[in-house]
């Protein structure tokens, strides 16, 4: 069962049967705990709510189809790497669309829900889109710190735990992150 | 940094990066600092390290605003029940490549695997075990080459097959029934070549003087005792290899005395 098959009823609270919740006490404790940084992540990955649903929902299968619990900290850095990963890959989806669709403007109409003259919403999304195209080029261990600790909010002693690095190395990895996304952007503009 | 003076080429700027690491700083991302006295001084004296920092000023920009966006407490509430009702039916994470939002146009140039996939997700197994298949395929065409090789050097004919019986069964005379002198004369038709090794006395037959010494005035090539199915066989061949001379004979206009000199007939007449 693929989950496109699972139906969401709209305004159903959420129900969680025994079993369920025995099995993936754990799953289901750091869905609280860190759900919210994930999403917030997606979100402004994304910045589009159906692909933010499907991926934050893909990211919990993921670790729910794990053989053998993970050790609390493990599940942390499985669960934000997972989630940056599954976003990358929509990134890339999207290019593929950009490609051919063309009109980019309905991808990203809810990002804020602001009302922008026509030209300049297209400017901004194309903006974006470059950014989004430049963080897919970035090193994965850049990128997975320009995530982790810009995207999800998160601090230096949070993305170090999270990643296994030292805090230092984060801060350095950010900012040669940033450096380089600098460069992608402006590489990409000149072509 | 009042001495510092400006550089002639300012595309090889020493302190660039040291500029760029500055701007690059989460706070200045966030606007909740600004760059030092150091920094700034320097960006009015350099070109280079200003237009870099230009662009990394826009690209924190950027990011700010894209950092700014924050989902609501509705979005995240649905996404928490939608995971777990997918936990709790055992839904399996989907593929990214979703047909219903990629135009067809694209879909086409994704590149003929997903393509593929797409179109039949139920092979999607057959694709990850792609490298195991391809072996397998491999191995099956070297087992078929090989095969077909040995097939195609050809069997051994009939001929050689008897002739590795008649090696794998030396029998030799009996010493108190030595060979007739009428058995003589069909083996010299069938001495040439590789029918000699009829004659070779295997390795674990015992000699025996007696036998030996009696067996002095037959050949070695005469010591083999005729098998009476080998000897059919050999009659069989030798029939079939007559034929197909005459056969050859006639096709190519010669013709063959049947009373030949060669002939058995002749040869006992000539004996008389």
């Amino acid at each position: 069962m693929t989950m496109a098959n699972v139906s969401m009823p709209a305004d159903e609270p959420v129900r969680r049967n025994a079993s369920a919740v025995t099995a993936h006490r754990w799953l289901y404790a750091l869905m609280e705990a860190e759900g919210p940084a994930v999403l917030r992540m997606l979100w402004r990955i994304l910045g589009n709510e159906a692909d933010v649903l499907d991926a934050y929902q893909d990211c919990f299968c993921k670790l729910a189809g794990m053989d053998k619990k993970p050790k609390i900290r493990q599940a942390r850095a499985y669960l934000f790497r997972t989630a940056a990963n599954i976003a990358i890959e929509f990134i890339r989806v999207r290019k593929r669309q950009k490609k051919h669709a063309g009109a980019i403007l309905d991808v990203h109409a809810d990002r804020n829900g602001e009302s922008l003259m026509p030209q300049e919403a297209l400017e901004r999304e194309r903006a974006i889109a470059s950014l989004h195209e430049a963080i897919d080029q970035l090193p994965a261990h850049l990128r997975n710190v320009l995530l982790v600790r810009d995207f999800s909010g998160k601090s230096y002693k949070e993305v170090a735990e999270i990643l296994g690095i030292d805090k230092a190395t984060a801060r350095v990895y950010r900012r040669t992150a940033i450096v380089k996304l600098a460069n992608l952007l402006q590489e990409g503009s000149a072509s | 940094m009042n001495d510092e003076a400006p550089y002639p080429d300012n595309s090889h700027c020493p302190r660039r990066a040291w500029v760029l690491d500055q701007l690059a700083d989460d706070e200045s991302i966030k606007g909740q600092c600004r760059p030092s006295s150091a920094v700034q001084l320097h960006l009015a004296r350099c070109e280079t390290c200003r237009m870099a920092s230009e662009e990394l000023l826009a690209t924190n920009e950027l990011l700010a605003d894209v950092i700014a966006a924050t989902p609501s407490d509705a979005l995240l509430r649905d996404a928490d029940r939608r995971a777990t009702q997918a936990i709790q039916a055992g839904a399996k994470p989907s593929r990214r490549i979703d047909l219903s939002r990629i135009p067809e146009e694209s879909r086409r140039d994704s590149g003929p695997a997903d393509s593929i996939l797409v179109r039949y997700p139920e092979i999607r197994w057959l694709y990850e075990r792609r490298q195991i298949i391809a072996a397998s395929v491999v191995l099956m065409a070297l087992v078929g080459f090989s095969a077909l090789l040995h097939v195609w050097k050809g069997e051994p004919n009939i001929a050689e097959i008897e002739l590795k019986r008649v090696d794998r069964h030396p029998v030799t005379w009996p010493a108190d029934n030595p060979p007739s002198k009428k058995v003589a004369p069909a083996t010299p038709q069938i001495t040439g070549g590789r029918f000699v090794a009829n004659s070779r006395p295997a390795k674990s037959v015992r000699r025996d003087p007696v036998r030996d010494a009696s067996l002095e005035h037959v050949g070695s090539s005469q010591r083999a005792f005729p098998i009476p199915e080998i000897e059919e066989s050999k009659t069989s061949l030798l029939k079939t290899m007559s034929n197909g001379l005459r056969e050859f004979l006639i096709d190519t206009r010669l013709t063959v005395d049947s009373t030949s000199p060669n002939s058995p007939e002749e040869r006992s007449r000539n004996e008389e």
